[in-house]
């Protein structure tokens, strides 16, 4: 397939999946509704309540979220020359859950304080991390993802020992909850924080995706070719801790988007890397919408979307390998 | 000029170098000889900058080059390395292309002067119908060839070769090297590659720099008149009297004594 052609598809696919996402809920819009309310400003008042202030803003919310997910993932995945890390691999969503859990159990959990935490607490995490790897030393990647794995181990403790102390009666519901992750609550300020974050770094991602190609080359290639390795990879892990901090405190972990993007677009489209860069954010927005659809609409209430996001991703990572098969 | 005063270089606690002093003027391509585990790798790492020397420093033209940032340090060495990464999977273009990444603005790829750039000198290497490939495809023989193009379209004024023809076979190490002569006479470079046959280093190369014990105990000259003399004795003396050196004619000839 031509480039232009992957480019078309992903985003009239992408199209596609907002428009069906718009529709269904447990308040359906039809397209004729949708459209009189977009450009002739008409319709029944629910559903113009509903479309602009639920509807379109949760999907635009789910866009920014897969978006941002699936490009973490792929620079990750890049830097780390590893297809299996994920956007959390630093220890990201341990700190962030963390950060959650705190503003739950002792900050009355308001919704702002919530989100406060968990990016603070998700950044806070890949900070440790990045230090813990500079006292392990040895080669660079391999640190990192032992610091990872240590900061996620710490995360976790400390997820437990909070559960653990949380009342069962009210609180316990609550994180669990958040740590399953859903776009329920998702408002219009919420939104706008997120998309103020999470636009500009993937902009500076997509402006530098040659440079970014780099972090394919072993690190004293990438030196020898005259590359400051240092910073690029402190950028990578930079932007992708904004992305991945600032989609996991506005609607809890979501898992597997930030893995299934990347593989799906290097399988179907055999893609190079700057297209597999480019192509992953529509079609980790696409994948995401199905999900949150999903998850708003197969029951009468709504169920928590990374059970959808886990169980599809089990099964497509199996067909992905499965594919792969007896190819290099 | 290549100079290196006072270096001294350690792994954790085994030392490589201690106080290494030498300098190196007036030579084309020079080759590094020694057993392995001699230091030839570290040497060269030294040299690019990739390895900084806990004690001493290295100048090249008289510019220590680990006071140079990347960017500026790529211009003066580029390289390839003696291990290829047989994993990567990207284009052949692209990867060549990659050579000049420093000198494009941030957000800028490749353009269409530098693909026909890039073609014209897979194509003197033959090999530009692997230009659309990807790299992943190719066999050990023609990645090396691709990891040669890109450190040559690098356009550094030496270019550093850890072992360029240990993968190869008898005919293409001779390709490599000729090819490589020439480019350097062209386009006026310097080389400086290590090699483990003493008979393709003193067929290609003007200079040879003999590695043993951690030590740089060596210097020949081509145009040395002892030329041929002083390496028969320093060859000898790198496998410990265990071959016997002979000349004939512009060749070295080599016979393992029992």
């Amino acid at each position: 397939m031509k480039t232009s052609k992957k480019y078309l598809f992903a985003s009239l696919f992408l199209l596609a999946c907002f428009v069906l996402s718009l529709t269904l809920g447990r308040y359906p819009l039809s397209l004729k509704e949708i459209f009189a309310i977009l450009f002739l400003g008409q319709g029944k008042d629910v559903a113009v309540n509903i479309f602009y202030n639920i509807r379109l803003v949760r999907c635009l919310q789910v866009v920014l979220c897969g978006a941002a997910l699936s490009l973490a993932g792929f620079l990750y995945q890049s830097g780390f020359h590893n297809a299996l890390v994920s956007p959390d691999t630093l220890g990201v969503s341990g700190g962030a859950s963390v950060g959650a859990i705190i503003a739950i159990l002792y900050f009355g959990g308001s919704p702002v304080l919530r989100q406060v935490f968990s990016f603070a607490g998700g950044i806070l995490a890949v900070i440790v991390s990045l230090l813990l790897s500079v006292l392990i030393g040895r080669d660079r990647r391999i640190s990192l993802l032992l610091a990872g794995i240590i900061v996620s181990a710490l995360a976790n403790s400390a997820i437990m020992a909070f559960k653990y102390l949380a009342d069962p009666a009210t609180q316990l519901a609550v994180i669990d909850y958040w740590l399953m992750g859903s776009f329920s609550l998702i408002d219009k300020n919420k939104l706008l924080i997120t998309a103020v974050i999470i636009l500009p770094c993937l902009l500076l991602v997509v402006l530098f995706r040659y440079r970014f190609k780099a972090l394919l080359l072993s690190e004293e290639e990438t030196r020898a070719l005259g590359v400051d390795t240092g910073k690029l990879y402190l950028l990578c892990i930079g932007v992708s801790t904004l992305l991945t901090a600032a989609s996991v405190s506005m609607s809890g972990i979501v898992s597997w988007i930030g893995l299934l993007a990347p593989h799906i677009v290097k399988t179907v489209f055999r893609s190079s890397f700057e297209e597999t860069l480019l192509l992953c954010m529509p079609i980790g927005a696409s994948l995401l919408l199905l999900s949150d659809t999903v998850a708003r609409t197969l029951t009468m209430s709504e169920i928590p979307v990374s059970i959808i996001t886990s169980l599809t991703g089990a099964v497509f990572l199996f067909l992905f390998l499965y594919l792969k098969k007896g190819r290099p | 000029m290549i100079e290196f005063r006072n270096v001294s270089f350690s792994y954790r606690q085994q030392k490589v170098f201690d106080d290494l002093c030498f300098s190196l003027d007036d030579f084309t391509s020079a080759a590094l000889l020694g057993l392995n585990g001699e230091g030839k790798t570290t040497f060269l790492k030294l040299l690019l900058g990739l390895l900084k020397p806990e004690k001493g420093s290295i100048l090249i033209d008289d510019i220590d080059i680990n006071r140079l940032n990347e960017e500026k340090r790529s211009r003066i060495v580029s390289y390839v390395p003696q291990d290829i990464d047989d994993s990567l999977s990207m284009p052949v273009f692209d990867f060549v292309a990659m050579g000049r990444i420093a000198r494009r603005d941030f957000f800028k790829g490749p353009d269409e002067k530098e693909e026909e750039a890039v073609r014209s000198l897979l194509r003197q290497l033959s090999c530009d119908d692997h230009m659309k490939k990807d790299i992943s495809a190719l066999s050990s023989g023609q990645r090396r060839l691709i990891y040669l193009a890109r450190a040559i379209y690098q356009d550094a004024g030496i270019l550093v070769m850890d072992e360029p023809v240990s993968s190869l076979d008898l005919l293409k190490q001779h390709d490599l090297l000729s090819f490589l002569q020439d480019h350097l006479l062209t386009e006026n470079k310097k080389l400086i590659f290590s090699i483990h046959d003493p008979c393709l280093a003193y067929g290609y190369a003007d200079t040879f720099l003999f590695f043993k014990d951690h030590r740089l105990f060596d210097i020949v000259k081509k145009k040395d008149t002892d030329c041929k003399e002083a390496l028969s004795k320093d060859i000898s003396a790198l496998y410990e009297n265990k071959v016997r050196v002979s000349f004939a004619g512009d060749k070295i000839s080599m016979d393992v004594l029992e």
